[in-house]
């Protein structure tokens, strides 16, 4: 049973990670409301790939089962689940039956 | 280089947009810009210098390949193939020509070492044999990289970086095979994080910026516990205990440091006496009081004391970093000092090691002679300080018996040369920066000449310690381009003896007179004041140029023996002549 403030933590780390590569103008705040993709969302293609591994593995890391984000159900069919913070949390909370 | 225009070009096989990223967005010095090459191009880009990417204005480049795309035999050997190891070596060889000829399109070349994806176990147990006319993977990947290392040794421009260290350091998370397949991005952010401060780091050192002096405090910092209270004998250092055992490493590894060239000082709120007591008597010491270039143990403010010391030292003081156990003696020299580099210092004793390790501040690209020399080169100034009590100057610079030797700059002396050139602010009369190509390129035309200097005296060699050029015009006026020399040796005639070689090859040139204009910076002030009041040179109104008239001879100061050496012999048979 996933909890959600435990994926939020898992988030803001990736946050923190992705972070480094996005210059101070593009900085992602460690918020619920934090836009990810989507109009106003400041991480493009490479980056949003790059953070949503880093959430899937800090998860799985912090003893969840395994499980992606990437394949195509994820990414093409539930979009709406990367648009912020909060979004993919519920997502992943969801995910991971909690 | 010049710090503050560096422009990075990025040339990989696999997506490498995130250390662009990373090194823009970066706080730490330099600032800079980068362009990330074609993807997956990088032999036709290092083979063709005609392409657009070359052309941006880049003075430095990465060049960062996985084995099995820059060396076609090593990736047939992943696959199991039967492939010799002098196959795969032949194509090192090859790759590394290309990586040499690239390199003189840019001021510094990255080139981080072949790793394979931290997941990737091949074939176990036979790894790492040799058998039957093929070899392991992981074995030839470790003589790939030795092999790409020497053959790049001697480029100056090339530096070859570690990337097994990134990798070790990320862990498992190094590299992600599914970033791999969807984005082609080969490492994580935290290798590239890695690799950017390295690279900085590097940058730092040919820059000559980077730290040359530690100072340390004693207690709970060298040694466990108080001194003063327990005495030397009651001090946790060595033995059988963790703390007193990762004291001595902390030790270790700063004598270690102190090997490559790096000045250990000492700053203590102690009685002196007591702490060189210990320092002396104490068996368990691994640093030695001829390890320490200089010292200040009083009550005083510690801050004022690192200025004396950085003084005596004739140091810069953001050229020292500081360490202290305690944050409130680090938060009061970093706002007094604020050049200083205070780093946090973990309240764990145990973690003193790993964090000296982590501080990416004393980087160069190469370690000379004079580096290897510097602390005892100090421990004979304080014994030169010593013998100038109660003589007059004059008594005292005969005393010294200095000898000077000047030699064309060669591949015996071009590496300390370059650095001298490249970090000497005080006396330096037109603060030129130039790479080590470029200095040997400006020497190249018959009407110039540029010398350095070698100073000895009886205490001591002091090593490669000036440098002065001229250009001889058409007009019969030749101009002094450079004039530098380290402070350690200013103030006893070497200036004088320095002109005169400048002189003495202008007049062979045919010039009538001889100009050193005076370029101001922030910090060359004793330059000026030299020229100005002790250079014996004619000077216009302003203080700005300085000449001398060839029809008269230059006094060449008598305390000095002035002779020609050999540019092109080895460093140390140059020093060895010098003994």
């Amino acid at each position: 049973m996933a909890n959600k403030q435990q994926i939020l933590d898992a988030i803001y780390g990736a946050i923190d990670e992705v972070n480094a590569a996005q210059g101070s103008e593009n900085q992602i705040a460690k918020d619920p409301k934090s836009v990810l993709f989507g109009q106003g969302g400041k991480l493009d293609s490479l980056g949003l790939l790059t953070f949503v591994l880093q959430v899937e593995q800090r998860v799985q890391s912090a003893g969840h089962p395994s499980f992606t984000l990437t394949d195509e159900k994820s990414m093409a069919d539930t979009p709406t689940a990367f648009r912020t913070v909060d979004t993919l949390a519920d997502y992943v909370v969801g995910r991971l039956g909690g | 280089m010049d710090l503050k225009t560096l422009h990075t070009l990025l040339i990989a096989d696999h997506t490498i947009d995130q250390l662009g990223a990373i090194l823009k967005s970066d706080a730490d010095a330099p600032a800079m810009k980068t362009t990330v090459a074609h993807f997956d191009q990088v032999q036709q880009i290092l083979m063709n210098p005609a392409l657009s990417c070359w052309k941006e204005g880049a003075n430095a480049a990465v060049v960062w390949t996985r084995p099995e795309r820059a060396i076609d035999s090593f990736r047939r050997l992943m696959n199991h193939e039967r492939v010799s190891l002098d196959e795969i070596l032949a194509d090192v060889d090859a790759f590394a020509d290309l990586i040499l000829r690239a390199s003189d399109r840019v001021e510094a070349m990255f080139v981080p070492t072949w790793v394979l994806p931290s997941w990737w176990r091949g074939t176990g147990g036979l790894e790492m044999k040799q058998a039957k006319g093929t070899v392991g993977v992981h074995r030839a990947l470790i003589a790939m990289n030795a092999r790409l290392c020497e053959r790049l040794d001697n480029a100056s421009r090339v530096h070859v970086l570690d990337a097994s260290r990134w990798m070790a350091s990320a862990g498992k998370t190094a590299t992600n095979h599914k970033l791999w397949l969807m984005t082609k991005a080969m490492f994580s952010l935290e290798v590239f994080k890695d690799a950017a401060a390295d690279i900085k780091a590097i940058v730092r050192g040919v820059c000559g910026v980077s730290k040359k002096l530690i100072v340390l405090d004693l207690d709970d910092t060298l040694w466990g516990g108080i001194v003063g209270e327990n005495g030397w004998e009651g001090v946790a250092l060595g033995g059988h205990d963790p703390i007193g055992e990762s004291f001595a490493d902390f030790q270790r590894a700063l004598k270690s440091l102190k090997h490559t060239g790096i000045i250990l000082g000492i700053v203590s709120k102690n009685d002196e006496k007591t702490a060189l007591t210990a320092i002396r008597e104490n068996p368990e010491m691994v640093l030695k009081e001829g390890d320490f270039a200089g010292w200040r143990i009083n009550w005083q403010d510690k801050a004022t004391n690192i200025k004396a010391l950085v003084e005596e030292l004739n140091l810069g003081l953001d050229s020292v970093i500081f360490i202290d156990d305690n944050p409130a003696e680090r938060a009061r020299v970093k706002e007094t000092l604020p050049q200083v580099t205070v780093p946090d210092w973990p309240a764990d004793k145990m973690m003193y090691t790993p964090a000296l390790h982590a501080l990416r501040l004393f980087d160069r690209p190469s370690v000379t002679d004079e580096d290897l020399g510097r602390t005892e080169m100090y421990v004979a100034e304080r014994q030169r300080s010593e013998s100038r009590v109660n003589v007059s100057m004059d008594e005292w610079l005969a005393s010294l018996q200095l000898k000077i030797t000047y030699e064309a700059l060669g591949s015996g002396n071009i590496k300390r040369a370059a650095q001298l050139f490249n970090k000497t602010n005080q006396m330096n009369l037109t603060t030129r920066r130039m790479t080590e190509a470029e200095l040997l390129d400006w020497t190249k035309s018959g009407k110039r000449a540029m010398y350095a200097y070698r100073v000895a005296d009886r205490f001591g060699d002091y090593g490669l310690t000036g440098l002065a050029s001229v250009e001889v015009g058409a007009g019969g006026e030749a101009i002094v381009a450079d004039f530098l020399l380290s402070c350690r040796v200013m103030g006893r005639g070497v200036e004088k003896a320095m002109l005169t070689t400048l002189l003495n090859f202008a007049s062979q040139m045919g010039a009538k007179k001889t100009t050193a204009k005076y370029i101001e910076t922030k910090r060359n002030k004793p330059c000026l004041d030299y020229f100005k009041d002790e250079s014996g040179l004619a000077k216009n109104d302003a203080n700005t140029e300085f000449w001398w008239e060839h029809a008269m001879a230059f006094p060449m100061p008598t305390h000095i023996t002035l002779v020609e050496g050999d540019g092109n012999a080895p460093a140390s048979e140059t020093e060895a002549a010098h003994a």
